[in-house]
């Protein structure tokens, strides 16, 4: 499961992309244009592309994109 | 064992509107067609002031007697109420309705206190009493007026919930023959759409909105939509010895126009399949079923295999298959 790929799967679930560059360390909860509809665009994501029901408390308690690509990893096993 | 039958299903919105124009005055931040893009909804009907749930289901009910001239309702034996909103703590709200339309003393009354999911679990009961013969002519009713449950701020659930009232008759000859149904419960989830305040375990007002109005966790309602409502509909093609092939047309409760297309993504099923019926009505909560089924039924598609799947509020799920 490569990063570089989910975090385009992920900056996708935003309306408008967001400013500036996303990386590893950005804390998603920050940004401008994130709400409770990206949250469901990143849920419906993660079930569709990665096929896993994601436990919504894992998306609120992330620090970053990458501390959720980690979880996310680890429960698809690959 | 008998068969059970939807012989016929009615509606009745109350007159007020409240559009996505009205929510873009009262939120200027969330314009109209942009709400529209989102779930789908253009206007919500909204009971008024002195309006209960209740008043909706009677209203819906005359109109079926009305249109229905061949049902009696001096033949009803059996009337079910499902709804969250009763008139009072006590008695029940069916006690109430049983005497307002008129229906005779021989006739049983019960409330079902349920939301999203509650139109197929009160049609399993119908359909359980007319087959087991208990009774012959289950009348069953559902009325919502969750705009009450509404904080005036709240511009989310005020985009997505609209009144109504329902009504069906259940009976031992019809059209529709009622099928196996599957369910499913999770209270551990309870706490995702709730309002905590007015019921017993705390009667007064918390002086918090998010306590003291409806709460939703749109994020866990989705997420548990998604995970549960396709293995809803596995398990009810499974109870029916169907397979999805099997079906004409699924209709789902009318949660919003995103959920509703994810959930359709997610189990393949065909646009022309796949029933929508909520840009003049919202989330209307236990009608949606009814309500889509109703038009269904007036715009002639209901032929063959109609699923139809619950699920909401408890956290709380059903399905069945009318053919």
């Amino acid at each position: 499961m490569e990063f570089d790929v989910f975090l385009e799967k992920f900056a996708m679930c935003f309306d408008e992309k967001p400013a500036g560059t996303l990386t590893y360390n950005t804390d998603y909860h920050d940004l401008d244009g994130w709400s409770s509809m990206t949250e469901l665009d990143l849920i419906y994501m993660l079930d569709s592309d990665y096929g896993i029901t994601v436990k919504v408390d894992d998306i609120r308690d992330s620090k970053s994109i990458g501390t959720l690509f980690e979880i996310i990893k680890k429960r698809v096993g690959v | 064992m008998k068969n059970a039958f939807v012989t016929a299903v009615e509606y009745y919105l109350p007159p007020s509107v409240y559009s996505n124009d009205d929510i873009a005055r009262d939120f200027p931040e969330w314009p109209a067609d942009k709400i529209f893009g989102k779930v789908g909804i253009r206007e919500r009907h909204i009971a008024g002031n002195d309006e209960c749930a209740s008043d909706l289901a009677v209203q819906a009910a005359e109109i079926l007697f009305r249109k229905h001239p061949e049902i009696d309702r001096n033949s009803i034996d059996f009337l079910i109420f499902c709804s969250q909103s009763p008139d009072y703590f006590l008695p029940s709200s069916s006690c109430l309705i049983q005497d307002r339309l008129g229906l005779p003393v021989s006739c049983g009354a019960v409330d079902i206190n349920l939301g999203c999911s509650g139109y197929v679990y009160a049609l399993s009961l119908a359909a359980s009493l007319v087959k087991s013969s208990v009774a012959r002519n289950v009348l069953l009713l559902t009325g919502e007026t969750y705009s009450k449950f509404l904080s005036s701020s709240d511009k989310s659930n005020r985009s997505l919930f609209g009144d109504a009232g329902s009504a069906t008759l259940v009976s031992p000859e019809g059209k529709y023959r009622i099928g196996a149904f599957a369910f499913g419960t999770d209270g551990s989830k309870a706490r995702s759409l709730i309002v905590q305040s007015g019921g017993s375990r705390h009667k007064e007002p918390y002086g918090d909105s998010a306590k003291d109005f409806l709460f939703m966790d749109g994020a866990e309602i989705f997420s548990f939509t998604l995970d549960r409502i396709p293995q809803l509909v596995q398990e009810t093609l499974s109870r029916n010895d169907m397979q999805k092939k099997d079906i004409d047309l699924f209709v789902f409760h009318q949660a919003n126009t995103y959920i509703l297309e994810c959930l359709r993504k997610k189990i393949g099923i065909e646009k022309e399949k796949f029933y929508v019926c909520l840009e003049q009505t919202g989330n209307t909560v236990s009608n949606s079923i009814p309500i889509a089924l109703a038009e269904a039924f007036s715009s002639g598609l209901m032929t063959g295999n109609v699923l139809l799947a619950g699920f909401g509020v408890g956290l709380s799920w059903a399905g069945t298959v009318l053919s």
